[in-house]
């Protein structure tokens, strides 16, 4: 008894202190850093780094990442790489949220959001990149013309490249040629007016057009943003986003409306609302529906199931407006990128960003498209060749994009946007107003944004 | 016997291990939080707490789906205590009586217990789906009331109900455990002589049933506020947007949002030191009615 | 006890049985839809809700039982729960003897105290507990993860343990005091066992606490082979596509050992450790 005692009070001091200190770092000398870098110079030991990504568990691309991580520390057995990746998305944003709050962050890590990124790369979680990027001109060149800089947060007040892109995904319509068939359509639609014929058509021949998974409130999101590109173009969506055009504008209620009527025009299932993203998924791939609006990373999760109509999908840019025939071209692509973090000791610093360039050489990022089938803003990187055709024509057709833009929220530094524009558009599915709509995101966006 | 009932180095050396472990590995943390609710802080750890006072609580106050949060935890909690506590006591009741399939029927109330909310979600998903395809509005076809089909998850006037169904359906379970486990406490001798005095059926329930079992009633009751009041899992499972209209937005849901998706750390802490203290005002007021009606001595 | 066996047999009676085993089977059910779902395919799933599968689909078992590293998480969580439920167990039962028998001034504050920790989320705590573990750099330890579990287990076994403490007769041990019993022999020879009922319930809720935590060990466990099932079945949730077949049988394999173990061991124990103490 005496011994647990004593056991157990020693234990109340030390987390008493411990607890204490804790509380100090929050109110904020942030000394962390600087503790682990006497660590690294006392002790010759190992560099341990971590590298938190969403793909873990059995998919193609986690296989990849894990052989890479390993070839990586066979290289260097000085270093050691720690996979911390988590594949559901609220339990990543747990740990990574939690990591970043104590000091801990990832030393390699994915964050979906760009103008979201500001505050930290202003209290240093996140490493500048432009400096290692202008020492190594070949590992920079290696990346596509202008897709670093979608990371560069110069326009939101602060300066440099704050992530490194990884990944597009391409948005796009797929398609049922079969069902497309059925229903006497014989070309895939160009302009918004061909599509609401091809609805009519479908609908006509007793077909659903779009599948759409409304309960998961992003799905709706992405239609809402490609309309958005195709009305007021990448300059529209940039200036939203920084506070230049209110959402209660004309041209951002009209495409509001627009989305709404694609329900009056029946381009949706009855109680779409209400279904979620596998069901969707479900009724595309058993061909009860004719369409999904999804982008690239879609394509080899539906190669991943045992769906008999595979050869039937293909795929179409989602449709411009004749009478904003000047942003035809603008594409919706999101890039998901790898942030560093800012708070690296020398030592660790050089070793995450030896791992980095390791696995953004042309071979690791190959070896990538190879096994996972993910398009990534790389130059000289090809399609397979045993790859399925609808992988080899968006690969293609990503290479003739020349101005693209991501979610309109991604291009906001207010955090509750995302939230609340998607739980708003899928309201007004169901019964608000465009105007009650655009008014209430214009209002949270006026509360939240921050200055 | 009092000498004992009194003796200090007994009541600290028992009291110390829990005391202990709970004050460090919770108290201590929730001190913690309190602490953040009146700073506003980003979640990063090298920027400082700034201290606002009590201007995360005002704004709140003001927030309207805040507000909107509150009172559709209410109704939660009022409807559990109403379905859950009352369910889950008949049921033990009943159970307690049976002398075959007693295994059976008490492991059946422990599957929706210990079953994953993954399985749970999906389960349910399938039960409240929006078409004519979903079970519940199949039957109701099937039932000839067309009428009654509706999008259960998505209409803002059945969403609540709808999760408050699943919730009931999840935890009736614990308090038909808490049941049984005071029947047991029960000596047979007690239940005898009441049965001599010839009570019967529901008169017998409320008479001589209740009120010796009124300690497991009271704890129930608390563990069903105590529970609602910070319910997280099955709202954001079902209906992760907090519903149309924010009809299923419940405080702990706003909280998480603001704390991990947001980085408004201090607001997120605002939410929870408010959940802690209505559960603690609402908790005392409980018992104090429910104290009113004495247990009885036997 | 012979009286009630009887009663079974009234009409009354019969129709109570038959609406609860109605009840029952709709309990049962969420189980029977796993084991089916578990063995279709993830199109066939979302494509007929209660329809039987239309070919058995094993794989998914394999599928689940390597990519969520089922075998090794399963036998941890075990460890972690059983850890658990002792320490809280016990010490928490120790409290409640003091909190339900004896007499002391700030006893209705320290009961508060206790009780308070049930409205706590624990999402609300998680920063400030992950700032604790991360200063002391305890990450991985299974003692530590032991105590926290525990500590959130403790708000619960009071309010339980103490409400049934209250309703179990003082005189037994009361007698045995007088015999000149030392209180550790009391405790343990006759609290213990005459409070067993309420301990096993709240073991079970305590045993359902740690078996779906995800959070704890989520932050807290970093070292995969350290991980628990409720860590092992993330891993079919996807940024792109969730595995609900392999997830189901993931879900399956996890949880009818413990369904089975209920099963099995509450009355054994009930029963056993009853029997053993006379009721007054």
């Amino acid at each position: 008894m005496s011994m647990r005692n004593r056991l157990l009070s020693g234990l109340l001091t030390v987390m008493l202190v411990g607890s204490l200190a804790g509380c100090s770092g929050g109110s904020g000398n942030g000394n962390s850093s600087s503790d682990s870098s006497s660590d690294a110079q006392s002790s010759k030991a190992k560099v341990k780094i971590t590298f938190m990504s969403r793909d873990s568990g059995d998919t193609p691309v986690a296989k990849v990442y894990e052989d890479q991580i390993a070839a990586f520390m066979k290289d260097n057995p000085d270093i050691e790489v720690q996979n911390d990746s988590v594949y559901e998305e609220a339990a990543y944003n747990n740990k990574l949220k939690v990591a970043i709050s104590t000091g801990e962050t990832p030393n390699i890590f994915y964050y979906p959001a760009i103008a979201g990124l500001t505050e930290w790369a202003q209290s240093g979680v996140l490493l500048d990149l432009t400096e290692a990027l202008e020492e190594d001109p070949s590992w920079k060149d290696a990346f596509l013309d202008g897709a670093l800089d979608t990371y560069r947060l110069d326009g939101y007040g602060v300066e440099g490249i704050y992530a490194l892109p990884n990944e597009l995904n391409v948005d796009g319509v797929f398609y049922n040629k079969e069902l497309f068939k059925k229903a006497g359509i014989t070309e895939t639609p160009e302009t918004m007016d061909d599509f609401y014929e091809a609805v009519k058509k479908l609908n006509d021949a007793g077909i659903t057009p779009i599948g759409v998974g409304g309960k998961d409130t992003w799905v709706m999101g992405h239609i809402f943003n490609n309309i958005l590109a195709k009305r007021i173009g990448t300059e529209g969506i940039r200036a939203l986003g920084v506070g230049d055009k209110s959402w209660t504008d004309d041209d951002v209620v009209e495409c509001l409306q627009i989305t709404k009527d694609l329900k009056e025009k029946k381009a949706f299932m009855d109680g779409f609302e209400g279904i979620d993203v596998n069901t969707q998924m479900s009724q595309f791939l058993t061909g009860e529906v004719a369409m999904i609006s999804h982008s690239s990373p879609i394509i080899p999760e539906m190669y991943n199931t045992d769906s008999e109509i595979l050869d039937d999908i293909s795929f179409f840019p989602f449709p411009y407006f004749e009478d904003k025939p000047e942003y035809k071209d603008t594409r919706v692509v999101y890039t998901s990128g790898w942030m560093l973090s800012g708070t690296m000791d020398d030592a660790e610093k050089d070793a995450t960003l030896k791992l980095v360039k390791y696995m953004t050489t042309p071979e690791a990022i190959q070896e990538r498209m190879d096994a996972a089938m993910r398009v990534a803003p790389y130059k000289n990187i090809t399609a397979p060749e045993n790859a399925p055709q609808i992988f080899k024509d968006m690969v293609s057709y990503t290479d003739t994009i020349t101005n693209s833009v991501g979610e309109y929220f991604d291009y906001d530094k207010c955090a509750t946007l995302v939230d609340v524009s998607r739980n708003g558009i899928l309201n007004m599915m169901l019964s608000n107003s465009p105007e009650e709509t655009a008014k209430a995101i214009q209002a949270d966006i006026d509360a939240n944004r921050p200055k | 016997m009092e000498k004992i009932r009194k003796n200090k180095k007994i009541i600290c050396i028992f009291l110390f291990p829990a005391f202990f472990i709970y004050l460090c590995f919770e108290v201590i943390p929730v001190l913690m939080t309190i602490y953040f609710s009146f700073h506003e802080w980003p979640g990063i750890q090298s920027v400082p707490l700034e201290f606002v006072g009590l201007d995360n609580f005002v704004n709140l106050f003001r927030n309207e789906i805040f507000l909107k949060s509150l009172k559709n935890v209410f109704l939660y909690v009022i409807a559990s205590v109403i379905l859950q506590v009352p369910l889950g006591f008949a049921l033990g009741l009943l159970v307690h009586k049976f002398t075959h399939f007693k295994r059976f029927f008490k492991a059946s109330f422990f599957i929706p217990m210990i079953l994953s909310v993954t399985a749970v979600a999906l389960l349910w998903n399938f039960i409240y789906f929006p078409t004519d395809k979903g079970i519940l509005n199949t039957l109701l076809i099937h039932a000839g009331l067309p009428d009654l089909a509706r999008q259960w998850l998505v209409d803002p006037e059945t969403s609540l109900p709808a999760l408050i169904i699943v919730s009931t359906w999840t935890s009736v379970g614990y308090y038909m455990i808490i049941c049984l486990a005071g029947l047991t406490a029960i000596p047979d001798s007690v239940i005898e002589a009441g049965e001599m005095d010839g009570a019967t059926g529901i008169r017998k329930v409320w008479y001589l049933y209740i009120p010796m079992l009124w300690d497991s009633v009271k704890m129930s009751v608390i563990m069903v506020i105590t529970g609602v009041l910070k319910i997280f899992d099955t709202v954001y499972i079902l209906t992760p947007s907090g519903g149309t209209d924010n009809s299923t937005i419940v405080p702990a849901l706003l909280m998480y949002n603001e704390s991990y998706r947001y980085g408004h750390y201090g607001t997120g802490s605002a939410i929870a030191t408010i959940i802690f203290i209505l559960s603690a005002l609402v908790s005392v007021i409980s018992l104090r009615l429910m104290n009113k009606r004495e247990s009885i001595e036997y | 006890m012979k009286k009630a066996e009887k009663r079974v047999h009234t009409l009354g009676h019969k129709i109570g049985f038959l609406i609860f085993l109605a009840i029952a089977v709709i309990n049962v059910y969420p189980l029977i839809f796993s084991i089916f779902c578990s063995l279709k395919g993830n199109l066939e799933i979302f494509s007929s809700f209660i329809s039987l599968p239309e070919q058995l689909r094993f794989e998914n078992y394999i599928t689940a039982w390597k990519v969520g590293n089922i075998g090794r998480y399963f036998l941890n969580t075990i460890l972690l729960a059983a850890g658990t439920l002792l320490i809280s167990g016990l010490f928490g039962t120790m409290a409640s003897y003091i909190l339900s028998r004896f007499r002391f001034k700030i006893k209705s504050g320290i009961y508060l105290f206790f009780i308070s920790g049930m409205m706590i989320p624990i999402q609300a705590v998680l920063i400030p507990l992950s700032y604790v573990f991360g200063k002391l750099g305890i990450m991985n330890n299974y003692g530590m993860l032991l105590l926290l579990y525990s500590a959130f287990c403790f708000p619960m076994t009071v309010l339980i343990m103490t409400g049934f403490m209250n309703s179990i007769p003082t005189e037994l041990e009361e007698a045995m005091i007088i015999d000149g019993a030392g209180i550790w022999q009391v405790f343990f020879q006759m609290v213990i066992p005459l409070s067993m009922p309420g301990i096993i319930s709240v073991s079970i809720f305590n045993f359902i606490q740690v078996w779906n935590n995800l959070l704890f060990p989520l932050i807290f466990i970093t070292d995969k082979e350290k991980g628990t099932i409720s860590m092992g079945l993330l891993a079919f949730f996807g940024e792109y596509s969730t595995d609900y077949s392999a997830s189901m049988a993931g879900i399956c394999l996890t949880t009818i050992p413990v369904i089975i173990a209920y099963v099995l061991f509450q009355d054994k124990i009930e029963n056993g450790l009853m029997s053993g103490a006379i009721k007054g």
